[in-house]
């Protein structure tokens, strides 16, 4: 049964994880060109955008998988139906996922010296499978995660990690600083990269980097490429979503006391703050990202709004 | 030894904490000294000064680690051991320990009040605050800054795991005072928008650290990073006479189950182990000024303070736990 718009919703609302989110969503796009054909697919797509747009605009993994997918469309002479096409670009990308994950796992994995205590927070499906990877060769390591609220999903990442096998220590938000000096390399996933090298996470990305800067410990972010935002590229700022009021208060007696609540979902780390990228294609300093951009998405840059492309693919493909 | 069933009462409801705050523990050992001495039986004055010594341990074994506690009652005791050498018979020893007592008590209930006036004219029209947990003095500041006049908007963390923030945002709604809540990470993400951090302590020691509730020190060091302004609100009993001779403030950690339900901890005992730390220390570098009823310092002049105004009680600290008559 493929997902209502209001499941994709939830899903981009709730899940933490990018590349989670990304796989379900390629997974149903996928299904729904198979069920039903290239247009609805296109139309499933566009409206994913707009949801992405509205509630959680710096995740741009989607959109980038689905830029290069048609962006090969246009710029080559694909020899089979479009359908055929874009169901084997979509399986491609699944797979091409789950790989980074590991990759990145592997190479991330080097750099954890054993008997480390390690930092984390909020919920990153690539910090996961680092962490199995760790447990795999025997690494030995503690590992301490801070609550990640509002949404509060470093618990979920405490029990996953628990069930490894390593020992966890769990404390609220605020005593990140206080813990900091156990710690001897934080592990943070990313939402996106912008062009500069600064990392766009979870609300608390910012003040953790710079805690760890505080107190000379390394930072590690672990990414995938399809997390690079293209746009930034062309001057765009990475829009930061908020969340509502009734994440963390009170919906009813804010507006009665005339109390305002502000929820900031995502922000930037500036690249100052962050040690190494680590990514499928190996370990970059921050400042290196347009070295990575132009081996994902060609150089001079040249960024089609998704908008043109859909409807070049269309006029090309789908109305002959 | 005869102990008064309200003096009984009051250890009892401080250790609860059934009465809580810093300044409020203050005012209640107070209190109780007071009504000690009014209820005591004996006839000599050495009785009277065991006795008044005896109820004070009692007090001072509550709350081990806060400061303004031992400080009220060491306020009331040296007077006591004043007046026993000026004049040392009972009746007149007891007019002064009691009178030391509302004293104290007044002293108390000024300070909020000064702290207010002074640190609202550090306050200019237009600021945007940011506060964390819910602290009387620097609520003191912004809603006296407000009252006279000034535009001020204020943000207000959370503050997990109990929330405090809360109360400080509707104490600050019902003032008619803009406030935003924010979680408690965000501070460095909003810092750029704020002009002014004001919390206030729970214990400040000799070298200017500020030891107040955990959270503090990586909002102090967001504003640091951000050239922001970072005050600290605070009556000077809780300057730390006993950090002047060495010791260590001791960090206390809270239940877990503060922050996470027994059936987690039941759950993955042993795997997870979750640390619930009270307060953090704040260093005086980060510190921009301590805002005092006594007048606005930088957190380095602590120490002024603790030998001008609680010599008596690093002499009383000295003496109880080196058994060193300290020099002035």
């Amino acid at each position: 049964m493929p997902m209502s718009v209001e499941d994709v919703r939830n899903i981009i609302f709730r899940e933490s994880s990018a590349t989670k989110i990304t796989i379900t969503l390629l997974n149903t796009l996928k299904e729904i060109i198979d069920r039903e054909g290239i247009k609805a697919g296109l139309n499933f797509t566009k409206e994913v955008l707009k949801v992405i747009c509205r509630i959680r605009p710096s995740l741009v993994m989607f959109s980038n998988v689905f830029r290069l997918i048609l962006q090969k469309a246009v710029s080559t002479n694909i020899k089979q139906e479009l359908k055929e096409y874009m169901i084997n670009e979509i399986e491609y990308y699944i797979n091409a996922l789950k790989k980074f994950n590991k990759v990145i796992a592997e190479i991330a994995c080097r750099r954890i010296p054993r008997g480390s205590t390690i930092f984390t927070f909020s919920f990153s499906s690539t910090i996961l499978e680092t962490l199995r990877c760790a447990k795999m060769r025997g690494i030995e390591l503690k590992v301490y995660i801070s609550e990640s609220r509002p949404g509060g999903e470093g618990r979920k990442l405490a029990e996953e990690i628990a069930k490894l096998g390593y020992e966890v220590t769990f404390f609220v938000d605020s005593a990140i600083r206080y813990f900091i000096k156990d710690v001897n390399l934080v592990l943070l996933g990313a939402e996106a990269i912008a062009a500069n090298g600064a990392v766009i996470g979870k609300i608390g990305t910012s003040l953790i980097t710079l805690i760890a800067k505080e107190a000379r410990i390394p930072v590690y972010v672990l990414a995938s490429t399809l997390k690079l935002s293209v746009e930034t590229f062309e001057g765009a700022l990475v829009p930061l979503g908020s969340g509502p009021t009734s994440l963390i208060y009170d919906e009813e007696k804010a507006r009665k006391m005339g109390i305002k609540v502000y929820v900031p979902l995502v922000e930037a780390s500036p690249p100052e703050h962050v040690d190494a990228i680590i990514t499928e294609r190996g370990v970059y300093p921050p400042q290196a990202v347009p070295i990575l951009v132009r081996e994902v998405f060609g150089w001079p840059l040249r960024v089609m709004s998704l908008d043109n492309l859909i409807r070049e693919v269309e006029e090309r493909y789908v109305h002959p | 030894m005869f102990i008064p069933e309200q003096v009984k009462r009051i250890a009892e409801d401080i250790k609860s904490m059934r009465i809580r705050g810093a300044g409020r523990i203050a005012r209640a050992a107070a209190k109780a000294l007071k009504i000690a001495s009014e209820n005591f039986k004996g006839k000599s004055l050495e009785e009277y000064i065991q006795y008044m010594n005896h109820i004070a341990n009692i007090l001072r074994n509550t709350r081990p680690t806060a400061v303004s506690l031992p400080n009220a009652l060491s306020y009331v005791l040296y007077r006591m051991n004043i007046a026993k050498q000026t004049n040392p018979t009972l009746d007149y020893v007891r007019e002064k320990t009691e009178k030391a007592a509302d004293e104290f008590i007044q002293y108390s209930l000024q300070a909020i009040k000064l702290i207010g006036e002074i640190g609202a004219r550090r306050i200019s029209n237009g600021d945007v605050i940011l506060t964390h947990c819910n602290s009387s003095a620097a609520l003191s500041v912004i809603i006296e800054a407000a009252k006279s006049g000034k535009d001020v908007k204020v943000y207000a963390t959370e503050t997990r795991p109990k929330f405090q923030g809360h109360i400080t945002i509707e104490t600050l709604a019902r003032e008619g005072i803009d406030v935003t809540l924010i979680p408690d990470i965000a501070v460095r993400f909003l810092m750029k928008k704020v002009d002014k951090v004001i919390v206030g302590a729970d214990t400040v020691t000799a070298d200017g650290s500020v030891i107040n509730k955990v959270g503090t020190s990586q909002i102090a060091l967001a504003a640091y990073e951000a050239r922001v302004r970072f005050f600290v609100a605070t009556e000077t009993y809780k300057f730390s006479p006993a950090t002047v001779i060495g010791e260590e403030v001791l960090i206390e950690e809270r239940s877990p189950l503060e922050i996470v339900t027994a059936d987690f901890l039941t759950q993955y005992y042993l795997k997870i182990k979750v640390r619930n730390p009270a307060f953090d220390i704040t260093p005086a570098k980060y510190v921009d000024a301590i805002i005092t009823e006594k007048g606005i310092i930088p957190p380095q002049a602590t120490i002024l303070i603790l030998k001008e105004y609680y010599g008596w009680a690093i002499k009383d600290y000295a003496m109880r736990k080196l058994g060193i008559d300290l020099e002035e």
